[in-house]
């Protein structure tokens, strides 16, 4: 070392110096160069091809579908473990429906796999509410449209049992007055809560 | 390995010898000696020659070679001085030594130097005095003959340089070391391993080169017999002398002499102290059989090279100080790696401005995404995202401390998590698939009575049961349909063939798997048939529905 520094002069310390800076600013200029590179590739206005303009445009899509989700599950009431009946209520009294009250039992759980739980709710006229009803039942394209609406409504609904009986138990020959009483079940697949 | 070669270009011969190995461990791998014109009006061009030819012959390795010459172009002064360093030796050299050559201009001649003795108290040196014009004019010779002499010194340190390295010299002994040239001999006298006197005596042995006996035509062969016998006695009588004025702690025990090889000098004695050769070389160490004494200086320098022996002379000094290729470009050099570091300075300022517009860029990106999706509350305008949450808001809120690009990624990422939440929580990821509805089983099977129309006649349903199997283990998920139905036509048999036909349509849809009938009925009037618990048992997973508009 002693050697070294004895054969030093001022141009052989200029190169040294410079030599050492020309590195460690090379080092550092070809890294500034490839992250002006990566942000002017990212910057292209081509969502296609910008990575910047299409995270821009994915936030404003992804937001827009959140808000949507949001509002479905809003509207469902079915989140979780919350209660469905407001749900199934606010159907059966929809302008197209108006079946009025409905009275909703809820059905023991069922497991048909591991880790996915039915739940099941039983539905029918509220006998208390449609009293005035019970001998003249129910028009058919209004519990079709229910039905119709409960599986609309939600993607996490299905109806798995339906019955339909005539108010009017007439013979077999004789047509009778399109007028029903009606029970579904409904019933919800959602992930077991413990899996 | 490493290569060198030490030359040592005398007035009227070289010797040549190049090594190949390390300070402690080498080899001869070529040596040569030759005769250099003298006497003529110019013998540069021819003695360039013959040292270009020897050089290519030999394959010497021309960045690591020395040169030694004749020490009777140098004179030897004692000098004491106070005890310094040899920095500062070197700064007060010439002033000190100014006056003990008045011979010359002290501007004239390199200075250098071996310590004798050095104490607390003073500094003993062995100046070494050679005039610029002759040190500079072999050197030229050397580069004309194309190699750069990387050091030059005297025959004496050479030759000391190899004795050292032979272990000749001793702590417990001393000798004199003899280098017998063609115009002039060096004499060192060395005691305990080191130098104590060094002089030279201006008479050689050329009178034994046969070259030069040839160009001296017509000389008498006795007178130059009795020229070389003078010589012989001269320089013994000149040794002599040097044995009893040498001032040494041990007592001298032999004379060793190298170069030239005088009869009358080797194997006799002087003052009963016996002369012999000085044999520096390793057994097998690749000289030749006979006539190593003139290789011996040669030796010295190329070892030298290598690292090897302790005087460390140094006559290439002020001027004519080695210059290599890189000493001569260094200074272009630091010029252009000052330019290059200046250039390569510019271009990371260049680039770290480009790279802050561009993040600004990014920056604006970002600020317009946030301004999208959150909208404008004050103003009254509704973002993208109208159900933000608080994980999300602070996020955003630290945006500004954090790069601007891997805020956008993250706030992406945060809503995506979300919005698979969601999903998952709606049940739109299809991970799991809901039982299948009977509402759907339902209507498929009356969809068959609008398809079939007229062909089935009237038909009335009476009662309607649509179950969900919901499946178990070994058996499928399936929807059972069962009606109570009546078939209205002319008579029994066209109704029959009416419920036979639907049933049939029935049966040959793909989500069918079973068609099971009681058995009918025939109106009492005849005009009609009807049955009860028209058991249809379906399959919607059967169903092709790639056909079906997303959504419906």
């Amino acid at each position: 070392m002693k050697d070294f520094l004895a054969n030093m002069n001022l141009a052989r310390w200029v190169i040294l110096v410079s030599l050492v800076g020309s590195i460690g600013l090379g080092i550092w200029g070809w890294s500034l160069h490839g992250e002006r590179v990566a942000l002017e590739q990212s910057l292209v206005v081509d969502p296609n091809l910008g990575e910047v303009a299409s995270r821009a445009r994915n936030i404003q899509v992804l937001s827009l579908r959140h808000s949507e989700l949001r509002k479905e599950y809003d509207r469902e009431g079915l989140a979780g473990q919350d209660n469905p009946d407001t749900y199934f209520r606010r159907l059966a009294i929809h302008k197209d429906v108006a079946l009025g009250g409905i009275e909703i039992k809820h059905q023991r759980e069922h497991s048909p796999e591991k880790g996915v739980v039915d739940r099941k709710y039983l539905i029918s006229p509220d006998t208390a509410k449609n009293s005035g009803r019970g001998t003249v039942g129910f028009d058919r394209a209004r519990i079709a449209n229910f039905l119709w609406l409960l599986e609309d409504q939600s993607r996490r609904v299905r109806v798995t049992n339906i019955r339909l009986d005539p108010v009017e138990r007439k013979d077999p020959w004789v047509p009778n007055s399109d007028r029903w009483t009606w029970e579904v079940e409904v019933t919800s697949r959602q992930k077991a809560p413990d899996s | 390995m490493a290569k060198s070669c030490g030359i040592r270009i005398g007035p009227r011969r070289y010797e040549l010898v190049v090594l190949d190995g390390g300070a402690r461990k080498h080899r001869i791998t070529a040596f040569s000696t030759g005769v250099l014109p003298y006497g003529g009006e110019d013998d540069v061009p021819e003695t360039v020659a013959i040292l270009r030819e020897a050089i290519k012959a030999h394959n010497v390795p021309v960045e690591n070679t020395a040169i030694a010459i004749d020490t009777g172009l140098a004179a030897f002064r004692t000098l004491k001085l106070p005890a310094l360093d040899e920095s500062k030796i070197e700064d007060v050299l010439k002033f000190e030594v100014e006056a003990q050559l008045p011979q010359w201009n002290i501007d004239d001649v390199v200075v250098d130097f071996v310590t004798l003795d050095h104490t607390e108290a003073e500094t003993s040196l062995l100046v070494t005095a050679v005039p610029k014009a002759d040190l500079g004019s072999l050197l030229e010779l050397s580069a004309r003959a194309g190699f750069e002499a990387q050091e030059a010194e005297l025959e004496a340190t050479a030759m000391v340089n190899a004795a050292l390295s032979a272990d000749i010299c001793h702590i417990d002994d001393a000798q004199i070391l003899v280098h017998v040239g063609e115009l002039s001999t060096a004499v060192v006298v060395m005691d305990a391993g080191e130098v104590r006197a060094m002089r030279a005596i201006h008479i050689g042995g050329m009178t034994r080169d046969p070259a030069w006996e040839s160009d001296e035509e017509g000389e008498d062969p006795e007178a130059l017999e009795r020229s070389v016998e003078q010589a012989v006695s001269r320089i013994r009588r000149e040794l002599g002398r040097t044995l009893s004025g040498a001032r040494t702690v041990n007592p001298i025990d032999a004379i060793y002499a190298c170069g030239w090889e005088l009869e009358n000098l080797v194997e006799t004695s002087i003052q009963d102290v016996p002369v012999y050769e000085l044999d520096v070389f390793e057994e097998d160490g690749g000289q030749p059989a006979q006539g190593t004494a003139p290789l011996v200086v040669a030796y010295g320098v190329a070892l030298r090279l290598l690292g090897g022996g302790t005087v460390r002379a140094h006559l290439r000094r002020e001027e004519l100080r080695y210059t290599g290729a890189f000493e001569r470009l260094e200074l272009p050099l630091a010029v252009a790696a000052l330019m290059l570091v200046t250039l390569v300075g510019v271009f990371c300022i260049f680039e770290s401005k480009q790279v802050a517009l561009r993040s600004a860029d990014v920056q604006l990106w970002l600020q317009s995404a946030i301004n999208y999706m959150n909208g404008i509350p004050k103003q009254g305008i509704a973002g993208n995202l109208q159900y933000p949450w608080d994980d999300l808001d602070k996020y955003v809120a630290n945006a500004a401390s954090n790069d601007s690009g891997e805020v956008l990624a993250g706030i992406e990422r945060k809503i995506r998590t979300e919005v698979g939440n969601l999903d998952e929580e709606l049940g739109n990821t299809g991970k799991i698939t809901q039982p299948q509805s009977a509402l759907e089983a339902l209507t498929r099977v009356v969809g068959v009575i609008g398809e079939l129309g007229d062909e089935i006649g009237r038909v009335s349903i009476r009662k309607v049961i649509a179950e969900t199997n919901t499946g178990g283990v070994g058996k499928d998920e399936s929807v059972e349909v069962r009606l109570d139905m009546s078939f209205f036509a002319n008579n029994a048999s066209d109704a029959t063939s009416h419920f036979d036909r639907f049933r049939n349509a029935l049966a040959d849809q793909d989500w069918t798997i079973s068609v099971d009938a009681r058995g009918t009925s025939e109106f009492p009037d005849g005009n009609g048939i009807y049955t009860d618990n028209l058991s249809i048992v379906c399959d919607l997973s059967k169903i092709d529905r790639s056909d079906e508009e997303v959504g419906s």
